[in-house]
């Protein structure tokens, strides 16, 4: 019985020597190492406001908004829930522009109000000039932009938002109350309102 | 003699799967067992069917903690069953090497436990800290040391760079020196060979005849294992051995687990090396109405789940079944004729959950309380010592 029991005291000096391997954790931070999924961050800079990271959340920890204040204009309002999310970096990895929400290195998250776990991040609204419902953001729409090229041109709900946030183009009349007409083709319009006006356009 | 202990409740927040334990006791040896389950019904088989097939990926692995990567590995694998999906190669080895890594480490943290059982609290100090480099390797792979999202239909999320290899290769190789010393320091200690041979085994027909699984099934000398039996991942690409013992003993199971975890590191080994270049993930992907059926061996027996697709986007039907629900019944043969000291440890045995025990209490025949799981640790413990006081008084 004694040769087996050397190999166990080996191990014991050296736990003797050299201690338990838990580190002293408040005194000494220790830092995670790269690729950790921590805490998940909106950049505003590049985050355009599209909500697929709410769409594809496995626990819904992201909430999407859409508050207009009249006027054809209004805000839209992605929540964040800290205590919700399960880090799993899936927001990260659906995010259209790759950088709008990232999972950061940070794990000390525990706060004693519960106002602390909302994060908010919001976004101008491009509204429909026909019927008036909102369509996506002015963020989003300028990304579409930017991938769709010189094809942009071909699509006036692309390209007249920029054009109007430049005060190039004046405020179109408000179009609710009257059906489709040939002047709509060159209006801001949403999904529903552009299919109309085609139809009305080619079947009359 | 009664005696009053409070209680820790069905509700503990360590546990993945709680059960119920009633034995009946005449003096020192247990006559009757009684087992129930289902005490921690979270309704994951119909929140699965408000979620797509990506987030229910996530859902399913926060069914365990200890097998967190058993019931993706299985999920994935009947989705890619039901919709004809392939996967490439590089992303079967990754799967398999985060599968076999799952397994070493829960395999330590039951030799921990089931040391703490005996008495032996250094052997359980000893087998959780050699836990922490596996969890380490697991945090620089895939970012979390728990539940590790490495799964997605189709392939894996993340991939397993070359120049983190000799770091892994390396990791490896510390725990191995450990997993070797405790095996030889297992198998070779009298005290251990007088405490555990001959106590709770299961014989091979009862095994059969109960459908009991994973290591509790090998070491009764069944030679079940879905690694060999249906292959996939890249278990069938790789040389490795099945270890079946056929005493049935707590000393087989204990030696089944052991020899396990060498396999495991062998396979891990030739899956780094052997990694082919190439995509991790089939992009190509379109989930059609079918039925299918995905098997993974966990580090408690097989998993097993089944998913239904429809032309919706979230699943029709997805049902589970973890390897525990056939492990635990096999209670009720093992513990019979055996003495009160042994039953916290042949209930460990066969791996149920962490604080599975910790709900079992004793009641002599006329049904009134005579032990917690807090005694029953206690007097294994005392067996062990009187068990060492002998050996040494011969």
């Amino acid at each position: 019985m004694k040769l087996p029991k050397i190999r166990e005291v080996m191990e014991a000096l050296k736990a003797l020597i050299f201690g338990p391997y838990t580190s002293k954790y408040p005194k000494v931070k220790v830092e995670a190492p790269e690729g950790f999924r921590g805490k998940a961050i909106f950049y505003e800079e590049d985050c355009v406001g599209c909500a697929a990271c709410a769409e594809v959340c496995p626990s819904r920890a992201i909430s999407v908004e859409e508050k207009p204040s009249g006027d054809r204009k209004g805000i839209r309002k992605l929540t964040l829930r800290h205590d919700r999310c399960i880090f799993c970096g899936q927001c990260e990895r659906n995010c259209i522009t790759k950088k709008g929400v990232r999972l950061t290195k940070e794990y000390e998250l525990s706060t004693f109000r519960r106002q602390d776990v909302f994060t908010y991040i919001e976004k101008d609204l491009v509204f429909c000039e026909s019927c008036g419902s909102p369509i996506t953001t002015y963020e989003h729409i300028r990304w579409m932009a930017d991938q769709t090229g010189i094809l942009t041109f071909t699509n006036p709900t692309l390209y007249l938002p920029a054009l109007k946030s430049l005060s190039l183009i004046k405020e179109a009349e408000s179009a609710q109350d009257r059906p489709h007409r040939r002047s709509d083709q060159i209006k801001i319009l949403c999904p529903h309102c552009r299919r109309e006006m085609t139809l009305l356009e080619e079947w009359g | 003699m009664a005696r009053k202990i409070i209680p820790i409740g069905p509700y503990h927040p360590l546990l993945e799967e709680p059960e119920y334990f009633k034995f009946t006791v005449e003096g020192e040896t247990v006559v009757g067992a009684e087992v129930s389950i289902g005490y921690n019904h979270r309704g994951i088989e119909k929140l699965a069917e408000a979620k797509t097939y990506e987030q229910v990926t996530f859902l399913v692995e926060r069914i365990c903690g200890i097998c967190s990567t058993s019931h993706p590995f299985a999920y994935i694998q009947a989705v890619e069953d039901a919709a004809g999906i392939s996967v490439p190669d590089r992303a079967g080895y990754i799967r398999t090497i985060i599968g076999e890594l799952e397994r070493i480490h829960s395999h330590l943290l039951w030799v921990g436990l089931a040391s703490h059982f005996i008495g032996y609290n250094t052997v359980f100090m000893w087998a959780w800290r050699y836990r922490e480099p596996v969890l380490d390797i697991f945090e620089k792979i895939s970012g979390n040391r728990n539940h590790y999202g490495m799964f997605k239909v189709g392939g894996v999320r993340r991939d397993i760079k070359k120049e983190n290899i000799p770091e892994l290769l390396e990791t490896l190789k510390e725990v191995e020196k450990f997993v070797s010393m405790i095996t030889k320091a297992v198998l070779d200690d009298p005290v251990l060979h007088a405490r555990l041979k001959g106590v709770g085994a299961l014989s091979n027909k009862d095994a059969t005849d109960l459908c009991v699984l994973g290591p509790t099934a090998r070491a009764s000398g069944i030679p079940i294992d879905i690694r060999k039996d249906h292959p996939y991942a890249a278990y069938d690409k790789i040389e490795w051995d099945m270890i079946v013992m056929q005493e049935g003993d707590v000393f087989a199971k204990a030696a089944v687990r052991l020899l396990e975890s060498m396999e495991s590191i062998k396979i891990i080994r030739q899956c780094l090396k052997g990694m082919p270049e190439g995509p991790i993930d089939n992009e190509d992907i379109d989930i059609i109405p079918g039925e299918g059926i995905g098997l993974h061996e966990a580090p408690r027996g097989e998993v097993f789940h089944y998913v239904r697709t429809g032309s919706g986007p979230y699943p029709e039907r997805h049902k589970i079944r973890a390897p525990s629900f056939m492990n635990v019944p096999s209670f009720k043969k093992t513990v019979i004729g055996q003495t009160l000291a042994d039953a916290a440890l042949i209930t460990a045995a066969v791996d149920p959950c962490y604080c599975c025990t910790e709900r079992m209490i004793a009641t002599d025949p006329d049904n009134r309380l005579i032990a917690q799981g807090k005694d029953l640790i206690r007097l294994s413990q005392e067996k062990t010592e009187r068990v060492k006081r002998k050996l040494r008084g011969k």
